[in-house]
């Protein structure tokens, strides 16, 4: 095996596995912009074009290409979707009703009360004998 | 039999319903008269409605009679048949009889006539609407009942209640309150007015209903009924029920519950501080029936939706789920919190807006750079921005700051990994994402460094396997495939993941063909969908081929025959029996046939498939079969039917070359020719220059074959060889001139077996002879009778004379003067035999 063998699209682009034409664009043109900087990197234009091409033309399901070594294995190891200060959680516009709540909140108490009640009984009853008429 | 209609037939036929067989049977006919019939009658009667199931006599009445008059008055004219006055019936139970079957005929006047008390026949009257499932004249008439009598009314209110719409009014309520408290429906009636259960009186309530004081539907009760005022919210048990409500589960953790929550107690339970999941109707529910509750669940960020919906409106949205809202909306309901983060977000540089949303995340944008000269226009609600803002300060982090789970990031590109406390749960997942970059930016050396300082700081399996694959790349890049392989098998351990098992193939690729395969085939066995395994077997074939010849050098020296691993092989199983493309179900079972003949071959391996009647299966289980023949037979049965298959058609073709292969190889093995011969005979669909070539070669071998053992060639070789060679004409010039030359050497084979055959039959024709005339040695010429020496060789004769016949045509087989001379020799042999046996006297003389 050779290093030619070893070549990973997605590493060569500098971008994650399973990213998308569009991106595989936006890769090729900054690996290029490299490259005219830095000659003596390890690639070539020449991988550069392989590896758009792969990406382009013969990766169309990456979750099924089982010869193109993954990294990311897990998007999600990396990928933190906890919210904070620095990623805060999206903003509920301001409410537009009082404060004044007790009242509906009784309410709901109260037919959460019937409702439980009825759920249960209706449970029991028939779990229970049917209704049998007077004899 | 009692109260089923039955129809009379007579001068004319009339219905009656039988309401009594003893002493006589007494039927009430539709004109509303009751007459006693004969037993032999009703015998013959036609049932045209069985009721005998149903209880109570006259009750049956109304059933068949829909409470018509006409009936009512048949029940009158009944009662005068029995002399009696309705108020004048012996007892309390035929007077009861009488008032059920007036009040089920409609009848309440007549019940009333019968001598009961007025709350009885309320009573009656109360149960015979629930037996008609009329909820609302049976509380009616419950309530209408004395409080403190008739305790089977709470029974029927019971079941009014859980079958209806209802909710008492007070005073209906303190129609029960003298009840004492073991009567279920009283209690239930009373939660569902919500009227105050006594405190004490729970373990009473819980046993009505059923239910264990430790019941979590007990719990949720009474956490209801108790209100603001009550019970203990803050244990386990408490947090696990209210979670589970708030979610839209029942309760109880286990049982069989038909009924889910209402949205009523799901937001109850949301207010006890958990999430609420909300279907989008729900919250449309609760936004127009309770919109300051909903929106004080929204407030304490309580409240979550089940699934995005585009009908809801805007403002609802705003509120519940402004992530899913379009600019547009936001914009129009001019929701600039909304607007300002997700600009932050995005990473807008330039100029912001003159709001309170605008100079906040400005300020949070400056800061993340480390500039905390605009802290001052941060809105820290709860005190971490201002322990963020301390932390810059002092270069470390502190305070609140510590336990945000976004600062630690934030921080440490800006102050350096150094300073932050090296134990941070998030110190893992930042060096590996590190690490990941720098590997994107092809500095495997860095990479692997970060990878390492990753797995020090994490005990996070997810970071830690992540770690060791970007190790394992790093390794693998510089071409150190041992030590890539040995993280990846690392990060195997514990949970499985699909991506570290294919990376593992293809790092084994570079190793070992048996590792790539092992690897692969675990991919093929345990990946999640049918897809990746396909795939995984597709490769693993791939590398299996392409290092075949190597392997097959192995397996020269250490003399064992070659075989797919057995991984794959289960594998390939698993994926033959499962719900896959037709197209990939022949590829699985053309690996079969050609790795896994015994297994395929048992065709109850697989029956389960879907594709269990395809020609695809019929031909690869006979491919593996023992006898060829059958595999040549499920070609052409299925090329016959579908000659557009190309890929049965690429099997015919592999089969026909092999087979010509074979034959032309080695003629003298006479095994390919007869399966050649199997498939012309059969008809397998061909190319006629192949049928032409096959037929020609099989003929060659068998002939020979037959030559050797002088053993003539059958009737049906000949017939397909002359078949053979009248196709040549056909054929293209090219054609028709390799074809000619196979034909040529065929006949001259073919020519070659007859005339070998028949000297054998010569000689044995012969001596046929010679045994038959030796007897006739000594006897007198003139006392032989010569017509029964003839009739005895007639057989030789017969004999003779067919060779000679087909001699004759395998002389038009044969293009070679010496053959042809040989067959003249054999012809000439047979000649003289024949004229001998015509005329034996000549042999004699």
């Amino acid at each position: 095996m050779t290093d030619i063998d070893r070549r990973n699209p997605y590493i060569i682009l500098g971008l994650p596995f399973g990213s998308n034409e569009e991106e595989a664009r936006a890769g090729f043109a900054k690996a290029r912009r490299r490259l005219r900087r830095d000659p003596d990197a390890q690639y070539t234009t020449e991988d550069l074009t392989w590896a758009l091409h792969q990406i382009e033309q013969l990766i169309t399901h990456p979750e099924l290409a089982i010869d193109v070594y993954r990294v990311p294995a897990d998007p999600g190891a990396i990928e933190s979707d906890a919210r904070g200060v620095f990623h805060p959680a999206s903003h509920p516009v301001a409410r537009t009703t009082d404060t004044e709540s007790a009242e509906e909140w009784e309410q709901l108490r109260a037919a959460a009360l019937s409702n439980a009640v009825r759920r249960v009984l209706t449970e029991r009853l028939e779990a229970s004998a049917q209704y049998i008429p007077y004899q | 039999m009692v109260g089923s209609a039955y129809r009379f037939a007579g001068l004319r036929k009339r219905v009656g319903v039988v309401v009594r067989v003893s002493p006589k049977p007494m039927v009430v006919f539709g004109s509303g008269k009751a007459r006693t019939v004969s037993n032999s009658r009703l015998g013959k009667a036609e049932i045209v409605l069985d009721l005998s199931s149903v209880p109570s006599e006259l009750f049956r009445l109304q059933t068949v009679a829909e409470r018509s008059e006409s009936w009512a008055s048949g029940l009158a004219g009944w009662l005068e048949d029995q002399g009696t006055e309705s108020s004048q019936l012996d007892s309390q139970s035929d007077r009861r009889l009488y008032a059920r079957s007036a009040i089920a005929a409609g009848r309440v006047d007549m019940a009333k006539d019968s001598g009961l008390s007025q709350e009885e026949i309320l009573w009656l009257q109360m149960h015979s609407a629930m037996s008609y499932g009329d909820s609302d004249v049976a509380v009616e008439k419950a309530l209408a009942l004395p409080p403190d009598r008739f305790p089977d009314k709470v029974a029927v209110l019971a079941r009014a209640l859980s079958v209806g719409d209802y909710s008492l009014t007070g005073d209906e309520a303190d129609l029960l309150d003298g009840w004492p408290s073991s009567m279920t429906g009283v209690l239930a009636l009373r939660m569902a007015a919500a009227l105050p259960i006594d405190e004490n009186r729970w373990d009473v309530v819980c046993q009505e209903l059923g239910l264990s004081p430790e019941d979590d539907e007990t719990f949720w009760l009474h956490a209801l009924a108790a209100g603001e005022s009550s019970v203990e919210e803050s244990s386990e048990k408490a947090a696990r029920i209210f979670e589970s409500v708030a979610s839209g589960n029942r309760p109880a953790a286990s049982g069989q519950h038909s009924e889910p929550v209402s949205l009523e107690e799901k937001a109850i339970a949301a207010r006890k501080g958990y999430i609420a999941l909300l279907a989008p109707n729900e919250a449309l529910d609760l936004w127009r029936s309770a919109r300051r509750a909903l929106d004080d669940l929204v407030d304490d960020f309580q409240v979550e939706l089940t699934e995005a919906e585009s009908d809801l409106p805007d403002e609802l949205v705003a509120r519940v789920n402004p992530d899913s809202l379009p600019q547009h909306a936001l914009e129009s309901l001019n929701h600039t919190w909304e607007i300002a983060r997700r600009r932050y977000e995005r990473g807008v540089e330039g100029e912001w807006g003159s709001t309170a949303a605008d100079f906040h995340y400005a300020a949070l944008t400056a800061l993340r750079k480390g500039d905390i000269s605009r802290a001052g226009d941060l809105e820290d609600s709860n005190g971490v921005l201002e322990a963020v803002v301390a932390s810059f300060e002092e270069q470390q982090l502190v305070g609140k700051a510590l336990d945000d789970p976004t600062t630690w990031s934030v921080l440490v590109d800006l102050i350096g990994p150094e300073d932050i406390p090296g134990q941070s749960e998030h110190a893992g997942p930042w060096y590996l994402s590190r690490g990941i970059a720098q590997l994107l930016d092809w500095d495997w050396s860095e990479a692997r460094d970060l990878a390492r300082e990753s797995l020090r700081n994490s005990n996070d399996e997810a970071v830690r396997d992540e770690a060791l694959n970007l190790l394992a790349f790093a390794d693998y890049q510089e071409g150190n495939y041992e030590p890539a392989m040995v993280a990846l098998e690392r990060a195997l351990e514990g949970d499985y993941t699909a991506a570290l098992q294919a990376n593992a193939g293809i790092v084994a690729e570079h190793m070992d063909p048996d590792r790539a395969a092992y690897h692969l085939g675990q991919l093929a066995t345990e990946a999640p969908n049918n897809d990746l395994r396909l795939a995984a077997v597709r490769r693993a074939f791939h590398i299996w081929t392409s290092n075949r010849q190597a392997w097959e050098e192995e397996e020269e020296e250490d003399g064992e025959s070659f075989e797919l691993p057995g991984g794959l092989i289960d594998a390939i199983r698993g994926l033959a029996v499962q719900d896959i493309e037709l197209e990939d179900f022949r590829d699985m079972l053309r690996l079969l046939a050609n790795f896994d003949r015994e297994w395929l071959a048992d065709e109850s391996h697989t029956s389960a498939s879907p594709h269990v009647t395809s020609v695809e299966r019929r031909v690869f289980v006979a491919k593996a079969s023992a006898d060829p023949a059958d595999y040549i037979e499920a070609i052409a049965s299925g090329l016959k039917r579908n000659s557009d298959l190309e890929w049965l058609a690429a099997e015919r073709d592999s089969v026909v070359n092999g087979l010509r292969s074979l034959i032309f190889k080695d003629p003298e093995n006479v095994g390919p020719a007869v399966y050649a011969f199997t498939a012309v005979d059969i008809g397998l669909p061909m190319d006629p220059f192949d049928l032409v070539v096959l037929t020609g070669g099989a003929v060659i071998s068998i002939s020979r074959s037959l030559a050797s053992e002088e053993q003539i060639p059958a009737e049906r070789v000949v017939e397909l060889f002359e078949q053979a060679r009248s196709s040549v004409g056909d054929l293209s010039d090219d054609e028709r001139n390799a074809a000619e030359e196979i034909i040529n050497i065929a006949g001259n084979s073919l020519a070659m077996a007859i005339a070998a055959g028949h000297e054998e039959q010569l000689r044995q024709g012969l001596q046929a002879f010679e045994r038959l005339t030796s007897q006739l040695n000594g006897i007198p010429m003139r006392r032989i009778n010569w017509t029964e020496v003839t009739k005895a060789l007639r057989p030789i004769h017969d004999m003779a004379s067919e060779s000679i016949s087909e001699l004759d045509r395998a002389k038009s087989y044969s293009s070679a003067t010496e053959l042809t001379q040989a067959i003249d020799n054999v012809a000439e042999g047979f000649n003289k035999l024949r004229r001998y046996a015509t005329n034996p006297r000549s042999f004699f003389s």
